[in-house]
């Protein structure tokens, strides 16, 4: 009986998933938790276990493609678990048994080929197929020439070749079978050269691969909007529709944009990505000659959602106290090299800053909570999110339980988390369940700034540039080591009257710090 | 223009060339009974006895005594019976015909051909099947031609015999009398090192040379008669030096090649030509560069069925291009 393997959520507010890879293919027998396959989410990627133990029939969703939570993602026979490996399942029968219009079954083509060497490839030994299906730069596969012990010293051949001239025909059904992204060299010159947006044309390669004659194919049809090639201005726009099936997100757009002719080819060939776009992201008119687009990466896309999301929802409202820092600074410059010493990690003054503010948070908890139209849900755990900036863009992690932690703990959090970000290998454990951000600013070199709340929490403070000020205490001017620190917070769950306090609360733990605060 | 056999053509041509030259001269085992294939046929009766000259079964004698006798002006022809018989006088060729012209700073040259029949198909069972071109084409010094046409059989035996160094000349013996074409009477030469399109298409390249040139070309006419895939069908034709110009230009045309040879797979000719294009053409490149070749087994088996296994066939070469054309 086949069950089937659905996009699990995971995490709060992930909506949807992308299947970097699959660990399994079908046939393959998989066990109950078992790794199924490589999940990229919006922050993190995680490796989601089989629901079932069974014999994995099918992958409807090929690698690189993105789908919603709770979509079918697989497929798997439960019925044959009890003997593993001894069955095969239809759908990877021998090429030579496949009538001629047998289901494509997300099977990959190398499965096939490595399941019936003899029926497909015995008279091309050495050809070593398995390469073929997976793509010339692809990995661990044998690749095409190498004969290896399995496939490299086939049996007899057999006569004619009508067994493996279904080979191709095979390969043609087995959709998705590669990753879609992967371009020959050919096929990148020549798009390069014509100003082609690949991910708007459909493949008819192997697995619906580009293959150069398809960018040809396009490049003598006409369809290069005019100006992107000097020489291209007496083409004309054709029938770039006929390259690619109705039905992707893609042409839909495209045929959308023909109502307008002038900016549709272009449209169609500058988008890079644009697949993933919504619509309304799209630009209406072409990138022009003087710019670039630069392809969304499902973590920009994230961010931006996020953001717009915010300020959308929560009526942000913000002030900012000034804290003199100095004994703290003084205390840090004459504890931290030991503390490197000791500990083998640097002491900065974040984990300061979060030990003042969650005494503050338990002070005043009613900052510590989110909105709900039900009500106000405060929380008891104190989860603070630092934000950590990435190459692949800002991510925040969470310090779960912040209150319990000594300055040096928060600083090994710190660290840990910071560098695992920007690794790329936080788990969604280490994204969830934040209550309360604190976002340091300082490094960029800012005095003031507003920052964006991160939902659901009801305000995110930062800790800015620490710089050396003249100020006046007790009508004298001193020069003190001083910081700003601001707060966004919504305004439908706190007000000021209860911000001030809060702040100052804030500005008191910090100013107390100094010779004499515990670091362990 | 008559219509001739490789064999004939390769006779008519010593005979044209012994005619006009007399330096030119015959060596090898049987050549004056015109030799187990009948190459020399004729010639001894035609010559006599000073130029056709019958050798002891002793390969490395035949090429010493060749090269001996091309430092003293003559011309020599060389036939080795089997090129499988060729092990023996490799150390003549090699260490000596190969390197005399450099060793002597140019003062020198060896001026020698090689003819060597090779190939399976021709149920000769291990010792009569092997094809020996890429060991040869592996040193510089040689030039190395394996024609595979009347037409060029002629062309090319003529340049060879012409050139001023030495030429391993091998010839498919499977294709002897199985291949006739259209020959001049008129002398010609063909350039040794250069390949010819022999068929041309968008869709992929298939490079080979031999016996197995001509399953090529009946295979990309299957193809294009059942399914419209078009290939361009590069005869090499000289192995050493190869033809970059022409490989990499037919390459770079489609971006998705095909190399087939009878010979052994590993380290086979296939393998040159595989790299010259993904160093030279990888930005052209469409798919992965692909070659057909002979099962890495130490010989071609004398079992039919099992010799029909080890060689390639049209059947073979149409599922490749299938495969290749699909990717």
């Amino acid at each position: 009986m086949a069950s089937a393997v659905r996009m699990p959520q995971l995490g709060e507010s992930v909506t949807e998933g992308t299947v970097v890879r699959w660990l399994k293919q079908p046939g393959e027998h998989v066990a109950e938790d078992e790794s199924l396959a490589e999940i990229e989410t919006e922050k993190v990627n995680v490796e989601i276990p089989s629901p079932f133990e069974g014999t994995l029939t099918e992958l409807l969703v090929p690698e690189g493609e993105t789908v919603a939570v709770g979509v079918v993602i697989a497929t798997i026979d439960t019925g044959l678990a009890t003997q593993p490996g001894s069955v095969q399942p239809p759908a990877i029968a021998p090429a030579s048994q496949l009538p001629e219009n047998a289901p494509p079954a997300a099977t990959s083509v190398s499965e096939v080929l490595r399941k019936s060497p003899v029926a497909t490839f015995s008279a091309t030994g050495p050809l070593a197929p398995a390469g073929v299906a997976h793509g010339m730069f692809s990995t661990g596969e044998s690749g095409l020439e190498r004969p290896s012990p399995e496939n490299g010293q086939p049996a007899l051949a057999p006569r004619g070749d009508e067994t493996a001239e279904q080979v191709p025909h095979t390969a043609a059904k087995a959709q998705n079978a590669i990753g879609v992204a992967r371009y020959s060299p050919a096929v990148l010159r020549l798009a390069s050269e014509h100003g082609i947006d690949l991910a708007a044309i459909q493949g008819t390669g192997l697995g619906g691969r580009i293959s150069r004659k398809d960018v040809q194919a396009l490049v003598n049809s006409g369809a290069i909007v005019r100006g992107i090639l000097p020489d291209e201005g007496s083409r004309t726009q054709s029938d770039a529709t006929a390259l690619a099936p109705a039905g992707s997100e893609v042409v839909q757009e495209m045929q959308r944009s023909f109502a307008a002719p002038e900016s549709a080819a272009s449209d169609l060939f500058r988008h890079a990505d644009g697949a993933g776009l919504p619509a309304e992201a799209r630009p209406a008119q072409a990138v022009g000659d003087d710019e670039v687009l630069e392809p969304l990466t499902a973590t920009r896309r994230a961010i931006a959602a996020h953001m717009s999301r915010s300020v959308q929802k929560s009526p942000h409202a913000w002030m900012m106290v000034e804290v003199d820092l100095s004994p703290l600074v003084a205390y840090r410059q004459q504890i931290k090299n030991g503390f490197r010493e000791s500990e083998g990690i640097d002491l900065s003054y974040l984990p300061f800053m979060i030990k003042a503010t969650v005494a503050a948070l338990k002070l005043y908890p009613r900052l510590n909570s989110s909105w709900s139209d039900a009500g106000i849900v405060l929380k008891r755990r104190i989860n603070i999110g630092i934000a950590v900036d990435t190459p692949a863009g800002l991510v925040v992690p969470v310090i779960k339980d912040a209150d319990r932690l000594s300055i040096s703990g928060l600083a090994r959090a710190v660290s840990d988390l910071a560098t695992r970000a920007r690794a790329r290998k936080l788990r969604i454990d280490d994204i969830e369940g934040g209550t309360f951000t604190v976002d340091n600013v300082g490094p960029i070199g800012s005095i003031i700034s507003q920052p964006i709340i991160n939902q659901p929490q009801c305000a995110i403070v930062t800790m800015e540039s620490i710089v050396k000020r003249p100020v006046v205490i007790a009508d004298a001017i001193a020069i003190r080591s001083m910081m700003n620190c601001c707060i966004s917070f919504d305004h439908r769950i706190v007000d000021g009257g209860d911000i001030g306090p809060f702040m100052n609360a804030l500005k008191q733990n910090l100013e107390k710090m100094g010779d004499g605060t515990p670091v362990f | 223009m008559s219509v001739k056999s490789n064999l004939e053509s390769i006779r008519d041509t010593l005979d044209e060339l012994m005619a006009a030259d007399d330096r030119i001269m015959i060596i090898g085992e049987d050549v004056e009974q015109g030799g187990v294939f009948r190459a020399t046929d004729g010639l001894f009766k035609k010559y006599g006895v000073d130029r056709v000259i019958d050798s002891p079964l002793a390969e490395s004698s035949i090429v010493g005594v060749s090269i001996g006798a091309s430092l003293n002006g003559l011309r020599p022809i060389a036939e080795i019976q089997f090129a499988d018989f060729i092990l023996p006088a490799v150390n003549q060729i090699i260490s000596e015909a190969a390197k005399l012209r450099y060793r002597s700073g140019g003062d020198w040259s060896c001026p020698i051909v090689i003819r060597a029949p090779y190939g399976g198909g021709i149920h000769g069972g291990l010792y009569h099947s092997q094809s020996m071109e890429q060991m040869f084409a592996h040193i510089p010094g040689l030039k190395v031609v394996a024609p595979a046409t009347p037409y060029d059989m002629k062309g090319l035996l003529r340049a060879a015999a012409l050139d001023p160094d030495p030429v391993i000349y091998f010839e498919h013996k499977r294709t002897y009398r199985l291949i006739r074409g259209e020959v001049p009477d008129t002398p010609y030469e063909i350039r040794i090192g250069e390949a010819i399109v022999r068929r041309e298409g968008d869709d992929l390249t298939v490079f080979s040379y031999g016996l197995a040139m001509h399953m090529c070309l009946e295979a990309a006419e299957k193809v294009a008669s059942e399914t419209g895939i078009e290939c361009t069908v590069v005869d090499l034709r000289t192995l050493l030096p190869l033809d970059r110009e022409t490989i990499l230009e037919t390459a770079k045309a489609t971006g998705k090649i095909l190399i087939v040879h009878e010979d052994n797979l590993t380290c086979g000719i296939g393998a040159e030509v595989a790299a010259l294009i993904g160093e030279h053409a990888f930005e052209y490149l469409d798919g992965p560069i692909m070659r057909l070749g002979g099962p890495d087994v130490p010989a071609v088996p004398f079992n039919h069925v099992l010799e029909e296994f080890y060689m390639p066939s049209p059947a073979k070469i149409t599922t490749a291009i299938r495969t290749l054309a699909a990717y």
